[in-house]
C-alpha cells in the first residue's frame, strides 16, 4: 500500500518518516471501509481512543481520505495540521477530494505502466527462447532428412551390393565343386574329353559371372563411399564435374531403376574444380528426388538433363526435368524451409532448403529456377570456376 | 571333333593329357538323346529376378542337378508382372526362385499372394532370395507369407541352393502324389454316389 504523507512543516515531517511504517487507527479504518474521515478535533473525537499516536503527537485535525480510481481504492491521503483544530474547512476538503481524486488515477496509472514493463520484458523473454527452441528443431530436423536421405542411399545400395556379390559366391562355388571332381577324375584317370570341355565351358561361364559382378560391387561402393562420404564430412577437393555427376546418378540406380524415367549427363567433360563434392551429391540427389516424387503422374515416363558447361569464368550446372512443372505462384516459395505443396505424400519441405542453404552457403553460388506448367522445370546454379572459399 | 581311342597311363611322365577309353560317337548320341529326353520329362522351374545375372549364374549352379531320374527345365522372368503371366501359363511348375524386390520394394511378396490366392496354386514351392534382408526380414515374412524356403543371396553357395532345390523337389513329389490320391478319391466317391443313386 503506498503511502501518501503530506507533511505541515519540517519537524511534521520527521515525525512523519517516524511513524510511517505503523499503520494508524484511522488509516486502517479509511482503508477498511474506502470512507473519508474527517476530524475536526482530535483532542475530542472518540473513535480512535487509545491510538498512541494520536497521544504522542497530539495533531488537532486530520482529515484522511481513499484514493479510489474507478472503484478501486489504491492508497489513502492522510492530512493532519497540529496548530488548529478544523483547520480543514469545506473548501479545503474540497480541494483534498480533488486531488485525491487526481492522485487515485496517477498513482494506478504509475502501477500500470510499471507492470507493464515487466509485462513486457517477461514476454520478450518467453518469445526470445521459443524462437531458440525453433531454430534449433529445425536443424534437427533438416540434420534428420538428411540422415533419412543418406539411411535410404545405404539401404538401396546395400541390395544392390548384395546381388552381385550372391551371384559371385554361387558362381565361385560352383566353380569349386566342379574344379574338385575334375581334380579327381584327373589324379585316377578318368577324366574323358567330354568332362574336359564340359568343365572348360563351366569355368570359362563361372569366372566371367564372378568378374563381372565383383566389379559391379567394386564400382558401387566407390560411388557411394564418395557420394556418402562427402556427404557428411562435406570435404573440400579437386574432382572432374561431370564424372562425379555421373557417379552420383550410379549411387541413385536403386530408385531409379523402378522406374520409367532417362536420366542423362551431358557437357564439358574437361571441367575440374575444387569444391565440396558432397554438396553437389546432396543438390542433385534432391534435385532428382523431387522430380520422381513431385512432377509425374505415376507411370509418366520422364526425362531428367543434367549439364555442365563453361562460359568464360563461370560454370553453369542446368538441372531439367520435362514434367508438370512448378505454379508461378510457388516460385518464390520453393526454398522456404517447410514449403511443401504435396505433404500427404510425404513431402517434408526441405529438400529445396538445403539445396538452397548448401548453394549459397557452402558453395557460394547463385541458384535460379524456372518452370512451366506441364513443361516442365529447370534449375540453373552458376558459379565462378576460381571460388576461393 | 575327333577323339583318339588312347589307352590309360597312369604315370605322368609324359606331358600329354591321356583320356580313358570312350566311345565317343554313341556317347553324343546318348547325350542328345538324354537332352531330349530330359526336356520331355523334366522338373520345370521358374527363376524370378530383374538381375540378368542372377539367372545366369543359377543356371550355371544348377545346370546337372537330376532328381528321380529327370532333369531340370528353366524358365525365366525378370519382373512380377512377366512372372504373374509364366506362372498362369504353367500350372506344372515345381518350384521358383524368386527375388523381393523388383520394379517395385515388394513385388516379390505380392507376387506370393498371387500365386496362392488368385491363381490358387498351393503345389509349388516358393523359394525367396533376397539381397536386402532390411526389405523382407525372415521371421514375419515366412509366418506371413505362403511361401516354403527363404534365403539371403549372399549366403547362397551351390550346395546350399541345391541342398534347398532338392527339398522343394522331394516336397513337390510328394504333394503331387497326394494330390494324385485325393483326385482317385473324389473320383471313387463319385462312381460310388452314383451306384448308390441307382440302386
Amino acid at each position: 500500500m503506498a503511502k501518501l504523507i503530506l507533511a505541515y512543516n519540517f519537524k511534521d515531517y520527521q515525525k512523519a518518516i517516524a511513524y510511517a511504517q505503523n499503520a494508524a487507527a484511522y488509516q486502517h479504518a479509511v482503508w477498511r471501509t474506502q470512507e473519508k474521515v474527517v476530524i475536526g478535533d482530535a483532542s475530542n473525537q472518540t473513535q480512535f481512543i487509545n491510538d498512541s499516536y494520536l497521544e504522542n503527537y497530539q495533531p488537532r485535525s486530520i482529515v484522511c481520505t481513499p484514493l479510489i480510481d474507478r472503484g478501486h481504492l489504491s492508497g489513502v491521503i492522510y492530512l493532519e495540521n497540529n496548530l488548529t483544530v478544523d483547520a480543514f474547512t469545506a473548501q479545503k476538503l474540497e480541494m483534498v477530494s480533488l486531488l485525491s481524486g487526481l492522485a487515485a488515477i496517477a498513482i494506478d496509472n504509475a502501477r500500470l505502466y510499471n507492470s507493464l514493463e515487466q509485462k513486457v520484458i517477461e514476454r520478450t523473454q518467453e518469445l526470445s527462447e521459443a524462437l531458440e527452441n525453433l531454430q534449433a528443431t529445425q536443424k534437427q530436423l533438416i540434420e534428420s532428412e538428411k540422415m533419412a536421405a543418406l539411411g535410404n542411399l545405404v539401404a538401396g545400395v546395400a541390395h544392390e551390393i548384395n546381388t552381385p556379390v550372391g551371384n559371385s559366391i554361387t558362381a565361385a562355388s560352383t566353380l569349386a565343386e566342379e574344379t574338385q571332381s575334375f581334380a579327381t577324375a584327373v589324379n585316377t584317370g578318368q577324366l574323358k574329353r567330354s568332362n574336359l570341355n564340359s568343365y572348360l565351358d563351366l569355368a570359362t561361364e563361372a569366372s566371367e559371372i564372378i568378374l563381372n559382378n565383383l566389379q559391379r560391387a567394386g564400382e558401387l561402393i566407390q560411388s557411394f563411399k564418395q557420394v556418402a562420404v562427402d556427404g557428411t564430412s562435406l570435404e573440400k577437393r579437386t574432382f572432374n564435374l561431370k564424372s562425379y555427376l555421373s557417379e552420383i546418378l550410379l549411387t541413385l540406380e536403386p530408385q531409379l531403376k523402378k522406374t520409367p524415367h532417362q536420366v542423362t549427363v551431358t557437357g564439358d567433360e574437361t571441367i575440374t574444380i575444387n569444391s565440396y563434392p558432397g554438396a553437389f551429391a546432396q543438390i542433385i540427389t534432391n534435385f532428382i528426388t523431387n522430380s520422381l516424387t513431385h512432377a509425374y503422374p505415376t507411370n509418366q515416363a520422364g526425362l531428367l538433363q543434367i549439364d555442365v558447361q563453361q562460359q568464360s569464368e563461370q560454370i553453369i550446372i542446368e538441372y531439367q526435368d520435362d514434367g508438370c512443372g512448378i505454379a508461378e505462384q510457388h516460385l518464390n516459395n520453393i526454398f522456404e524451409p517447410f514449403f511443401t505443396t504435396n505433404r500427404e505424400n510425404g513431402g517434408s519441405g526441405l529438400g529445396m532448403h538445403i539445396v538452397y542453404n548448401l548453394v549459397v552457403q557452402k558453395l557460394k553460388e547463385t541458384i535460379q529456377v524456372k518452370s512451366q506448367l506441364n513443361l516442365g522445370t529447370i534449375f540453373i546454379m552458376t558459379f565462378p570456376i576460381n571460388v576461393s572459399v | 571333333m575327333k577323339n583318339q581311342n588312347l589307352a590309360t597311363d597312369l604315370s605322368d611322365d609324359n606331358d600329354e593329357l591321356v583320356f580313358s577309353d570312350e566311345e565317343e560317337l554313341i556317347i553324343d548320341e546318348d547325350v542328345v538323346a538324354n537332352e531330349e529326353n530330359l526336356k520331355d520329362n523334366s522338373w520345370k522351374i521358374l527363376i524370378v529376378d530383374d538381375d540378368n545375372s542372377v539367372h545366369q549364374t543359377t543356371k550355371l549352379a544348377l545346370r546337372n542337378l537330376e532328381f528321380e531320374d529327370k532333369g531340370i527345365t528353366f524358365l525365366s522372368a525378370y519382373s512380377g508382372n512377366e512372372a504373374k503371366t509364366i506362372i498362369a501359363n504353367n500350372p506344372d511348375l515345381a518350384f521358383i526362385l524368386l527375388d523381393v524386390v523388383m520394379e517395385t520394394d515388394n513385388s516379390g511378396l505380392e507376387l506370393v499372394k498371387y500365386i496362392r490366392k488368385e491363381l490358387n496354386n498351393q503345389l509349388v514351392r516358393i523359394i525367396l532370395r533376397t539381397g536386402q534382408p532390411g526389405e523382407a526380414p525372415e521371421e514375419s515374412v515366412i509366418t506371413d507369407y505362403d511361401i516354403n524356403d527363404y534365403k539371403l543371396k549372399v549366403e547362397l553357395t551351390r550346395n546350399k541352393l541345391i541342398v534347398s532345390a532338392i527339398a522343394a523337389l522331394r516336397a513337390y513329389r510328394d504333394l503331387l502324389a497326394i494330390e494324385k490320391s485325393r483326385q482317385e478319391m473324389a473320383t471313387l466317391y463319385n462312381a460310388l454316389a452314383t451306384v448308390k443313386d441307382n440302386l
